[in-house]
C-alpha cells in the first residue's frame, strides 16, 4: 500500500510537469491540423460500443474507412437518409481526408438530390420533389462547407462548392466567389480563374467587374483565351457597348482572318 | 595473489548481455510469432480485402496498415513486458541474476531494452510488409490508370495515386506508433513491478491505454475554462495528472491523408514520449530497488 500510494504521488508530481507540455504540444498539434477528429454520440450509435472505443484507442481512422464501406452498402440500397448519417460520422473521425468531404457532398447533392426528383421513390408532387432534392442539395455544401472548416487550404474543395453553386443551386456569384478563392489556394487548376469569371458574367448588375475579369485574363495570352471566354467577351462587349477599338473579341478574330468562333 | 577484478556499479556490457538474453527468449515464446504473423497476415491481406471498399482503395489500405501496425506494436509490448518479471520471479532466474555483481538497476534496463529491441524489429518488419503491399497495389492502380485515362489527365491521374501510395513523410508516423508502444511497454513494466500478477498487469495496462487516448478531454474540462462541476474538475485533473496524453502520438491518420508532419512538431512530440519512458523508468526502478524479492 505504501508503495502504490509512493508511486501516486511521484506520478501527481510528473503530472504537474508534463500537463503543460501536453496541453502547449496539443495546441501545436491542432494548429497544424491533427487532432480535430470529433466524437459524439451519434458517432457512437453508428459505431456501436467495440468501434466507439476502437475510435477513442487510437484506430480512428480505420473506424472512418468502416463507416465509409457502410456508406457504400446504403448507398447501393439507396438508402439516402442512412447514407448521410453514416458519411457525417466518417468525415467526422477523418476531418483531415479531402475526399471524404468531396465524395459525401457528391453523394448527397447529385445522387440522393436527383433520387429525389427522377427516383423511383420520389415524392408524388413537384412541389415535394423540389424540396426534397433542395434538401439533399443543402446537405451536400454544409459538407463542402464543414470540409472547408477542417481543410481550409483545399483548392479542390472550393472548386467543388463552386461548381454546386454554378450548376446545381444557380448561384453565380457564390459560385464566383468560391471559384475565386479556389484559385487562390496552392494546387489550384488554372482554369479556376477563368471560371470566377465566367459565373461573374452571368450575374445581373456585374457585367463590368466580370468584363475587367476576362479582359485581364485574355491579355495573359492564348494559354486563357478558350471558346467561352472568347464568346463571354464578346457578349459583354455588345452589352457594355465598348467601342470598335478597345474591343478584344474583334481584335483577335480579325488578326486571324477567319470566322468568329463563337456566336453573337 | 592477483587482486579482484574491480567492479563498477554500471556496466553498459552487462546492460547489453540481458538485453540480448531478453530479445533471445521473447523471440523464442510462441506469442511473438503468433502476434507477429497475425499483423504481417492482415497488412498482407489488406491488399485483397480493400476491394470491399467504397472508392479510395489506397487509403484504406493505408489506414488498414498503419492501425495494424499501431494495435499490434502495442500488443506485442504489453504482453512481452506483462511477463518479464513475474516469469523470471518463477523460473528463479532473477535470483540467480541478481545473486551475481548485478544490480536491479542493469537488470531492469536490461529487460526493458530488450523489450524494446524487439518491438523495433516488429515495426521494422511490419514497416516493410506495409510499403510492399502499398508499392504493389500503388503499380496496380498505375497500370489501371495508364489503359483508362485520357492522355489529358494521366499526369493528373498518375500524381493522385504516387501521392496516396507510401511516400516518406508517413516515416515519422511509424516511428511515433514504435515510441507510443515503447513508451505503454515502459508503463507496463512500472506496473509490473508493483503487481503480483501478469494479468493484473496486463489488464491495469489495457486499461490506461484506453484512458491515456481520452486524457486530453480530461485535461481540457480540467483546464479549459468550461462551466464543470467541481468535483468532475478533480477528477479530471487527477486523470491529467496520473495518465500520459496518448493521443499525441496519433498523428499518422492525419499524415496518411496529405497532413504534412513539420519536423520541429515531431521532435517534440519525440522529446515527450522519451521523458515519459524516462520518467517511467526512473519510477519503475525506485519501486523495484525497495522490493521485497
Amino acid at each position: 500500500m505504501k508503495k502504490v500510494l509512493l508511486t501516486l504521488a511521484l506520478l501527481l508530481g510528473f503530472g504537474l510537469v508534463k500537463t503543460p507540455l501536453e496541453r502547449r504540444l496539443h495546441l501545436a498539434q491542432t494548429a497544424q491540423g491533427f487532432q480535430l477528429a470529433r466524437l459524439h454520440l451519434g458517432t457512437r450509435q453508428q459505431l456501436g460500443q467495440g468501434g466507439f472505443i476502437a475510435a477513442l484507442s487510437g484506430f480512428r481512422a480505420l473506424m472512418a474507412d468502416l463507416l465509409w464501406i457502410r456508406a457504400g452498402v446504403a448507398f447501393e440500397q439507396t438508402a439516402w437518409s442512412r447514407m448521410e448519417l453514416l458519411l457525417h460520422s466518417a468525415t467526422q473521425l477523418q476531418p483531415r481526408a479531402v475526399l471524404f468531404w468531396e465524395m459525401a457532398h457528391y453523394h448527397m447533392a447529385y445522387d440522393a438530390a436527383t433520387a429525389m426528383r427522377s427516383g423511383s421513390n420520389a415524392a408524388p408532387t413537384a412541389a415535394l420533389r423540389r424540396k426534397a432534392e433542395v434538401a439533399f442539395l443543402r446537405i451536400g455544401e454544409t459538407f463542402l462547407q464543414d470540409g472547408i472548416t477542417f481543410n481550409p487550404e483545399s483548392s479542390r474543395l472550393w472548386e467543388r462548392l463552386g461548381d454546386l453553386y454554378a450548376n446545381r443551386l444557380s448561384d453565380h456569384s457564390l459560385a464566383a466567389e468560391a471559384y475565386e478563392k479556389a484559385a487562390q489556394l496552392p494546387k489550384a487548376m488554372t482554369y479556376l480563374r477563368r471560371f470566377a469569371a465566367y459565373e461573374l458574367a452571368k450575374v445581373p448588375g456585374r457585367e463590368k467587374e466580370a468584363y475587367a475579369k476576362l479582359r485581364a485574363l485574355y491579355g495573359e495570352g492564348k494559354v486563357q483565351q478558350m471558346p467561352t471566354l472568347l464568346h463571354l467577351l464578346g457578349q459583354l462587349e455588345e452589352k457594355l457597348a465598348v467601342p470598335q477599338a478597345q474591343r478584344a473579341y474583334i481584335e483577335k478574330t480579325a488578326s486571324e482572318g477567319s470566322e468568329p468562333p463563337v456566336v453573337r | 595473489m592477483t587482486a579482484a577484478p574491480k567492479h563498477s556499479l554500471f556496466s553498459s556490457r552487462r546492460v547489453l548481455a540481458l538485453a540480448h538474453n531478453t530479445l533471445l527468449e521473447l523471440i523464442r515464446l510462441k506469442v511473438f510469432y503468433f502476434i507477429l504473423l497475425f499483423a504481417l497476415l492482415i497488412i498482407g491481406s489488406s491488399i485483397f480485402t480493400i476491394q470491399f471498399s467504397f472508392q479510395n482503395p489506397l487509403q484504406v489500405l493505408k489506414d488498414v496498415g498503419l492501425g495494424a501496425m499501431s494495435i499490434f506494436s502495442w500488443l506485442l509490448g504489453l504482453l512481452c513486458t506483462a511477463g518479464l518479471l513475474p516469469k523470471d520471479q518463477e523460473d528463479r532466474t532473477l535470483y540467480t541474476i541478481l545473486a551475481k555483481p548485478v544490480s536491479r538497476f542493469e537488470y531492469l534496463l536490461g529487460k526493458l531494452s530488450g523489450v524494446f529491441l524487439l518491438i523495433t524489429l516488429a515495426v521494422l518488419l511490419m514497416s516493410v510488409v506495409f510499403a510492399g503491399v502499398l508499392g504493389i497495389r500503388e503499380q496496380q492502380e498505375i497500370a489501371a490508370a495508364m489503359q483508362s485515362s485520357s492522355p489529358q489527365t494521366l499526369a493528373l491521374d498518375l500524381e493522385a495515386i504516387r501521392s496516396a501510395a507510401f511516400q516518406a513523410n508517413l516515416i515519422p508516423g511509424i516511428l511515433l506508433i514504435l515510441l507510443k508502444a515503447l513508451l505503454c511497454s515502459t508503463l507496463t513494466l512500472l506496473l509490473s513491478t508493483v503487481a503480483t500478477s501478469s494479468v493484473f498487469t496486463i489488464l491495469t495496462s489495457v486499461v490506461i491505454y484506453l484512458i491515456g487516448h481520452v486524457q486530453g478531454i480530461a485535461r481540457e474540462a480540467w483546464l479549459g475554462g468550461s462551466e464543470t462541476a467541481a468535483a468532475l474538475k478533480v477528477l479530471s485533473a487527477g486523470v491529467s495528472l496520473v495518465f500520459p496524453d496518448l493521443q499525441l502520438f496519433n498523428v499518422v491518420d492525419e499524415i496518411a491523408v496529405g497532413t504534412a508532419l513539420p519536423m520541429a512538431l515531431f521532435w517534440q512530440v519525440s522529446g515527450l514520449g522519451l521523458f515519459y519512458i524516462l520518467v517511467y523508468f526512473l519510477l519503475a526502478q525506485v519501486i523495484f530497488a525497495s522490493r521485497e524479492l
